[in-house]
């Protein structure tokens, strides 16, 4: 068959009506991750002011130098289930943060935590949507020695200073585009000081309370400066002491809904990216992509991926298949996860 | 209540404009599952611009600006970031809607799929979204000369793999 541009045309036009699957586009999952990519590029900038002279700290997640400790002295968690493979020795855990949160709204009650370009939040989300959207607060801890500084809003607006009534006993302000709107029209700021001087910031949206500085308030008073290293219902083990992670989500809600948490580890070893995500196994898609290999154990499902995989050292030669072996469930209760997550 | 106002008005837009992108998505890259995250990506970078992008005149085009963009950077990266959002959704429908038979535009598909994905891309902005070959160039940031020749060589490359395929008992 050849083919002329006009049957050309009629065709193309053919092969796009042609019908598909149901789309998984997800604008609701869009929006958390753009606001995801705004939130670090705007602390970036904001972390460029330093007081002391240091440059932007990259929050921790080292290996750990003792049996039993995390690289900031706190105690490993462990599982307390026997019938679960425990951790055979110390580890890192990737999701060790500077702070946490403490009293949470209850329509926002849900701590989660985020790993991206070194930079580590913690974020509440609600379990509720109202409207479609579902109320969040994100609690960044910046650097110690580092002073916020104001820049412009995404939409180009003038990020303006608003007094707040002191936190804890320490200076706190609204970052807001109008002086007359603590709130910042529902998209709200409060940066404060902890006693020693680290400033902490929350940024919450669709709070949809009447109060959103009162609550603010009390979200930010709450919040506990010291490290904080996040149990993971997974520990890996035969990876390279150079890993690096990447990125690191713990989500509550999973961003699809369709779980009650999920889990995603995007990590650089060797030459090679690897991907690993778990699950609760009832909440698994059944539907994988073909490079990717998955097993369900404990309850929980993890599937890994690898992406260049030649970059793999040689003791990791059978690729994706090899380092599932080496990755370890906890099953679906909290109580028996572990930050002795990356082992040595 | 403006990052709610934002919200509403992008949510508003891709829902409307999804299915338009979806196919865009599914021409460049022959699998529907590729397009949806080709699309979801695509719009995540749309949500990051919005404030900018909404007063754009021609949304539209800026959107598919960034869908063929991420299409033809994805044939550059080895690393697709596809894999993080398969995680994330279970497929709906999944192996429960049937999908129809192509039958008509099967050969249509498979040739498209045999030529090089700027040479793709060109084809697609010129004879389904029948952009000029001056507007093709902005898309695709290069000169009219290139758009020319590239679709040139497209359709040359386009014929020959239907051809082939219809030779292929």
């Amino acid at each position: 068959m050849t083919i002329g541009e006009e049957e050309l045309h009629d065709a193309i036009e053919e092969l796009a009506a042609r019908p598909g699957p149901p789309t998984t586009m997800d604008a609701p999952n869009a929006i958390v991750r753009g606001r995801r990519i705004v939130r670090r590029r705007r602390f970036a900038l904001a972390a460029t002011t330093v007081a002391a002279g240091g440059t932007a700290v990259v929050l921790a997640f080292a290996v750990l130098s003792t049996h039993g400790t995390n690289a900031h002295g706190g105690k490993v968690q462990q599982p307390a289930s026997s019938a679960l493979p425990h951790p055979p020795g110390p580890g890192s855990d990737p999701l060790t943060l500077s702070g946490t949160f403490g009293w949470l709204p209850a329509n926002a009650a849900n701590a989660g935590y985020s790993l991206h370009d070194s930079q580590i939040q913690a974020v509440a989300r609600g379990s509720s949507s109202i409207g479609g959207t579902k109320p969040m607060i994100w609690l960044t801890i910046y650097p110690k020695g580092t002073t916020p500084a104001l820049d412009k809003f995404a939409d180009g607006a003038t990020q303006l200073r608003v007094d707040a009534p002191d936190v804890n006993g320490r200076t706190a302000y609204w970052m807001t585009g109008s002086a007359g709107d603590p709130t910042n029209g529902g998209d709200t700021y409060l940066r404060w000081q902890s006693a020693d001087g680290q400033w902490g910031e929350l940024h919450g949206y669709y709070l949809a309370t009447p109060s959103v500085t009162t609550e603010m308030l009390r979200v930010a008073a709450g919040v506990d400066f010291a490290p904080h290293s996040v149990p993971l219902p997974l520990w890996i083990s035969g990876l390279p002491s150079s890993t690096v992670t990447s990125e690191a989500d713990l989500d509550r809600p999973s961003l699809s809904g369709t779980s009650p948490w999920d889990l995603q580890l995007i990590m650089t070893v060797g030459g090679a990216s690897v991907d690993v995500s778990v699950t609760p196994a009832a909440a698994a898609p059944h539907s994988t992509p073909p490079q990717q290999v998955c097993k369900t154990a404990s309850g929980l499902t993890a599937c890994v991926i690898v992406d260049a995989g030649a970059g793999l050292p040689s003791t990791l030669s059978g690729g994706a298949a090899e380092i599932l072996r080496h990755v370890n469930l906890l099953g679906p209760d909290p109580a028996n996860w572990t930050t002795a997550v990356l082992q040595k | 209540m403006r990052q709610q106002h934002w919200d509403a008005a992008f949510t508003e837009y891709v829902v409307a404009k999804g299915p338009w992108l979806r196919k865009v998505a599914f021409l460049l890259c022959q699998d529907w599952h590729r397009a949806d995250d080709l699309v979801q990506n695509s719009i995540i970078k749309l949500y990051v611009q919005w404030p900018q992008a909404a007063k754009i005149e021609n949304l539209d085009g800026y959107t598919r600006k960034i869908v063929v963009n991420a299409f033809l950077s994805e044939q550059r990266s080895p690393w697709w970031r596809r894999v993080v959002l398969w995680h994330e959704q279970a497929e709906p429908g999944s192996g429960s809607v049937p999908v129809p038979d192509p039958d008509a535009s099967l050969d249509l598909a498979d040739a498209l799929a045999a030529i090089p994905p700027r040479q793709r891309a060109t084809i697609v902005l010129r004879y389904y979204c029948d952009l000029s070959v001056d507007e093709t160039a902005l898309v695709l940031a290069c000169s009219t000369g290139t758009v020319k020749s590239q679709t040139a060589r497209g359709l040359e490359a386009l014929r020959r793999a239907m051809e082939v395929n219809t030779a292929t008992p």
